[in-house]
């Protein structure tokens, strides 16, 4: 497939106008159906769907990373000048994504092994994106992806309104079938889908007993409050409930100590965990209906040794399935 | 065919046990299956730990339920 984000795709594959046939039609539940299938066989581990209205708008940045301005505009298509990019206000649906990292090449950071998790992660999402725009293009339909990565919008909002998962200590997403152990990504579209609503896991609530990120961050960055205090003074932002974490000190960090990418965090997370033991699901829907429970799985959570750091020369010897993920991993959503 | 003669003196006592040795059976059956379960799947998780502490944790119940059932039948 076509690698590079670009914020309207590809633009290659024949339209129905080209073919001489109508466009797709039929019910957003048919649609949501159809576009769940085709993002897990484009290697997508979950999706969902929202709708922006005057609120969630916000969302959506003002400036791309390239500093071209996107601009909501009343023309049915998209398009894009050096300085700007139109987004047509019937570009309404929003797709958040899901691509999974390896666990076991995370649980080695911070190293180049562990460093390239993120980036294998993004560069499987570029491909993903152009699968899935030129996917609704041959339907009929426009998808206006990121142009470059983390461009567009706040990925992290939009997976938390889709229902792909809650946000957490380490002020990611973390998802109840993959923990943090994903990447969230994000398109607009034209087409037509039934939206999904915000989910209450239990994970921020069991992130007020844990703390075990912020215990293991290098440059302790992460918030160790017991609640998410819902204003971060540094940034002056408010309204929107989640830890904070201090970017700076995290960058200079990977920079100046870890020399790679860091991601000790996303590592030792309880909830970085893979889905073959039966006792995972049971703790779970424990933490999901017994919060007052949540210091013991921690504390379990620990005696079991899970989210131990491993040596980066140890994975060479790993037998790993592709990319080191279980893509037969089932989600709820599908 | 010659009769057996039975001593009045000799009798076979069938002593039904009650239900809840079924279920506490059942449940010990279970908790191994389950113990052992976990502890395949984390060493297939690459987890040597959290496999140890279930293996070992299987073994203490079957050893407990082998050693319970030979006391009571001793009894």
């Amino acid at each position: 497939m076509l690698a590079g984000k670009k914020f309207l795709g590809p633009q290659t594959a024949p339209t129905p106008e080209s073919r001489g046939v109508p466009k797709w039609t039929g019910t957003p539940e048919e649609a949501s159906k159809m576009l769940r299938a085709a993002m897990r066989h484009f290697s997508a581990a979950n999706c969902g769907f929202t709708v922006l209205d005057e609120n969630t708008s916000k969302l959506i940045y003002s400036k791309d990373p390239d500093g071209k301005e996107l601009i909501f505009t009343d023309e049915v298509k998209a398009s894009e000048t050096d300085k700007q990019r139109f987004i047509p206000k019937s570009c309404k649906c929003v797709m958040a994504y899901t691509v999974q990292m390896s666990p076991e090449t995370m649980r080695r950071s911070p190293t180049m092994t562990g460093g390239q998790t993120t980036t294998l992660a993004y560069k499987r999402a570029e491909n993903i994106q152009a699968s899935v725009q030129e996917f609704l293009r041959g339907l009929g339909y426009q998808g206006l992806g990121e142009s470059s990565t983390n461009a567009l919008g706040i990925a992290p909002a939009f997976g938390v309104l889709t229902g792909l998962g809650e946000m957490s200590r380490l002020n990611r997403m973390i998802s109840p079938e993959f923990g943090p152990m994903v990447r969230v990504f994000k398109l607009l579209m034209d087409l037509p889908v039934a939206v999904d609503k915000p989910i209450d896991a239990g994970i921020m609530a069991f992130c007020k007993a844990c703390k075990k990120c912020a215990e293991a961050c290098l440059s302790q960055s992460l918030s160790l409050t017991p609640s998410p205090p819902g204003r971060c003074e540094a940034r002056g932002t408010t309204g929107h409930k989640a830890y904070f974490e201090d970017s700076v000190s995290c960058m200079t960090s990977w920079r100046e100590k870890a020399t790679t990418n860091c991601g000790i965090c996303f590592g030792v997370c309880p909830f970085a965990k893979k889905d073959k033991a039966w006792i995972h699901e049971m703790v779970k829907v424990g933490m999901s209906v017994a919060p007052f429970a949540d210091s013991f799985f921690r504390s379990m959570d620990d005696a079991f040794g899970y989210g131990a750091q491993a040596s980066g020369e140890s994975w060479w010897n790993l037998d790993l399935p592709e990319y080191g993920i279980d893509s037969s991993q089932p989600v709820g959503a599908v | 065919m010659a009769q057996q003669v039975v001593s009045k003196k000799d009798y076979i006592e069938i002593r039904k046990r009650p239900w809840y040795v079924y279920v506490i059976g059942l449940l010990w059956i279970g908790l191994i299956g389950f113990l052992a379960q976990n502890a395949a799947a984390s060493a297939q998780e690459l987890e040597p730990r959290a496999a140890m502490v279930f293996w070992v944790s299987a073994a203490v119940v079957l050893l407990a339920g082998v050693v319970i059932a030979f006391l009571r039948s001793r009894k």
